[in-house]
């Protein structure tokens, strides 16, 4: 994530700024050892509160948290959600002394008044397990660390917490997340795949292919799917607090699209051939007869004229994948 | 009250809608006052509003596992209760009286994993930061018993609605309709004596697909029409009846999805803060990208097609074909932009425009969600 922001920068809709980055990484992860400061408790506070500083500038900024690691949750409210830094199960007397409530990322960086210049656009994106060990039932109360106070909302001052702030978890409260050895976690091979245009979308206002808030909430359960079947396993993904829609960066060009193309019925395939053109009327897909039980290809998000047996239809190849259903005569 | 009911040989999608207006023990009712009414009085709308969602869910909704059954629980104002077909649905609103309801609909939501269920409250709600959402029930400020026993938690509703193994792998969607008033924390980071609803099993995994949608942020303030629906409810069934409407991914039919139905709302939300002059913000979250409705029928979107270079509109034509080869639209140019009305789809968009461009064809989806479909189109001088 942090190399993508970087190698993708040009593309975000405000400049790159602050970036901090912690990094624990195991001895399956060399190429991550040694680049940036270890994920401690303590790194954990300094780097979070030069992150929030920097949001805090200007309402305008926008501020992305990205975890990727172990979490769990200490009781099924939404958000008590604990994310456990390097040092976990050092204390076996405050079984979660290293864990940081994540609650309190979220609630820490809530804008407190219509002068508060935080930054109103926040992504946070969590890529932990979401488990609920039974250990914790045998404890009245279990409590994460926090990294900062939240101030009391001042009754003279009207509150009203007006960020556009969703939160995206890669597992289901009870559920795990999966990662895959020598590559990295399913989800965030999905978010990246996403970024990179499986959730990308033609905006007319702007006449450019652009991934926002809306198309990643649409595209990415989708792009997740493909990527479960890649490496079977169940992700599922949860997003909170979707507000209005928001750019989150621009594609240089259409996405590529994988088009899987069905002819039905089948008694019709021997005798079927299909061709796929462009709105420019360029052949980009040519299927003589008999046609397969399916065909396979990738072209180009956009819209598309389809002729099957002189039938033509209007079809658009949408990433990350978009199925092909044709219906053509039986006797061809 | 159960207003509806099919077949239970077959999976249903179990509806509990709740609309209270009418709260004695707050300023403006006839109830004993309350010690601490933290700011809230009557509401106008909420009634009416929860009524036309109930109604839309029984004679129009093509929901994906067809309605099962519908509860309906109204307290409504006296102004509300003037039109009989509310009247004849109000009834107790008391958080003891939801507890009833509700344990009806968990049972019927129970049966099986292939249940479905929506939740639609309007009314009065509290928020603590350090909490969650509070709805508050008809008894809501009662003298005797804790201040907040006439509330229930909706993270208790929603967790309850997931605790058991049907439950947590169902579609299942949430709309919560109102303002959420915050508390101050003389009161504690948590709202304690509250009436619980459900027994929650923090254990159990939770694979339920769907949606939950805040009609305003915490603290955030919701407004409706004065002898009207809330604006949120107005939002929601225009989405629902195809402004929210997209492909699935087959590419049979036209449905409105949690996802997309998030979108619109958050669209819909800029535009009309617009409109109205206030601030309006919905909290919108999802799980999956579950089908909340289907149509019959492609919905209609309102399209404007603008031509630029402003002079190579003069003489300039536009037709629109579908995928059919059906004509749907032509006329020429007679201003910097042309609007006129299609049913979703495909099509493709002919611009002859005077000899001196060149003729133009551009194919394009014409879709929900969203407002008005605007094409900007850019003509290029014909090459001599």
């Amino acid at each position: 994530m942090f190399q993508w922001l970087h190698e993708h920068a040009a593309s975000l809709p405000a400049p790159l700024g602050v970036c901090e980055l912690l990094l624990s990484p195991s001895v399956l992860e060399p190429d991550a050892a040694g680049v940036a400061q270890r994920a401690t408790m303590e790194n954990f506070e300094l780097a979070a509160n030069t992150w929030r500083e920097a949001a805090r500038s200007h309402r305008d900024n926008i501020a992305l948290f990205y975890f990727a690691g172990h979490g769990l949750i200490r009781n099924t409210t939404e958000k008590a959600q604990v994310l456990l830094l390097e040092e976990f199960g050092s204390k076996p007397h405050k079984i979660l002394s290293s864990g940081v409530e994540m609650a309190n990322v979220v609630n820490g960086m809530a804008s407190l008044s219509e002068l508060d210049p935080m930054a109103r656009m926040q992504l946070y994106f969590i890529d932990a397990c979401r488990s609920f060990p039974d250990t914790l039932t045998a404890y009245q109360e279990q409590q994460g660390s926090t990294i900062w106070d939240i101030p009391a909302v001042d009754p003279k001052v009207p509150y009203k917490d007006d960020r556009l702030a969703p939160v995206i978890y890669t597992a289901e409260p009870g559920a795990t997340a999966f990662g895959v050895e020598g590559t990295g976690s399913v989800f965030g091979e999905a978010l990246l795949a996403s970024l990179d245009g499986g959730a990308g979308r033609y905006d007319e206002a702007s006449q450019q292919w652009t991934v926002s808030l809306a198309s990643l909430t649409q595209a990415l359960p989708e792009q997740l799917a493909i990527t479960n079947r890649k490496y079977d396993t169940q992700q599922m993904v949860r997003f909170s607090d979707i507000g209005p829609d928001a750019l989150l960066r621009t594609l240089d060009q259409a996405p590529l699209v994988e088009v899987t193309i069905t002819v039905e019925p089948v008694v019709s395939r021997p005798l079927t051939g299909v061709s796929v053109a462009n709105a420019d009327d360029v052949s980009v897909i040519e299927v003589a007869a008999p046609f397969p039980e399916m065909h396979r290809d990738h072209i180009a998000a956009g819209n598309y004229r389809v002729t099957a047996q002189g039938v033509k239809k209007y079809l658009t190849a949408q990433p990350p994948a978009t199925p092909w259903r044709l219906q053509v005569q039986a006797d061809g | 009250m159960l207003v509806f009911e099919a077949d239970r040989s077959q999976p249903g999608t179990h509806a509990l809608v709740i609309g209270v207006s009418r709260y004695p023990h707050l300023p403006g009712g006839d109830g004993a006052p309350a010690t601490n009414h933290f700011g809230l009085t009557q509401l106008g709308s909420a009634a009416r509003s929860a009524h036309h969602f109930a109604e839309w869910l029984i004679h129009e909704a093509r929901l994906p596992v067809p309605l099962g059954s519908c509860r309906v629980m109204l307290a409504p104002s006296p102004e509300e209760a003037q039109a009989p077909e509310i009247q004849a649905r109000s009834g107790g609103c008391s958080a003891s009286d939801f507890l009833e309801e509700a344990n009806d609909w968990i049972a019927d939501a129970s049966r099986s994993p292939e249940e479905s269920t929506i939740f639609y409250f309007v009314g009065q709600k509290l928020h603590s930061p350090g909490s969650e959402d509070l709805l508050l029930f008809e008894d809501f400020g009662a003298p005797r018993g804790p201040v907040f026993k006439g509330g229930v938690s909706f993270m208790n509703i929603f967790q309850g609605m997931g605790s058991n193994a049907s439950l947590s792998s169902q579609v299942q969607h949430f709309f919560i309709d109102g303002s959420r008033h915050s508390v101050d924390e003389s009161m504690g980071g948590f709202l304690r004596g509250t009436t619980d609803v459900f027994d929650v099993r923090p254990s159990q995994v939770d694979r339920r697909a769907g949606g939950t949608f805040h009609a305003a942020v915490p603290g955030g303030q919701a407004y409706a029409h004065v002898d009207g629906v809330s604006l949120f409810l107005e939002t929601l069934l225009k989405g629902l009846r195809g402004g929210a409407a997209v492909r699935p991914r087959d590419g049979r039919g036209w449905a409105v999805t949690a996802g997309s139905l998030a979108t619109w709302l958050g669209s819909e939300s800029r535009a009309e803060s617009e409109r109205f002059g206030v601030a309006l913000q919905y909290e919108l979250s999802i799980r999956g990208d579950a089908t909340v409705c289907t149509l019959d029928k492609p919905p209609s979107v309102p399209v404007s097609i603008t031509l630029e270079p402003p002079e190579a509109m003069m003489e300039a034509w536009l037709k629109v074909v579908s995928d059919d080869g059906t004509s749907v639209h032509a006329a020429r140019f007679d201003g910097p932009s042309m609007d006129f009305d299609l049913p979703a789809g495909v099509y493709e968009f002919e611009i002859v425009p005077h000899w001196n461009w060149q003729r133009l064809r551009k194919l394009a989806v014409v879709s929900s969600p969203g407002l008005r479909q605007v094409f900007t189109v850019r003509a290029q001088e014909a090459t001599p």
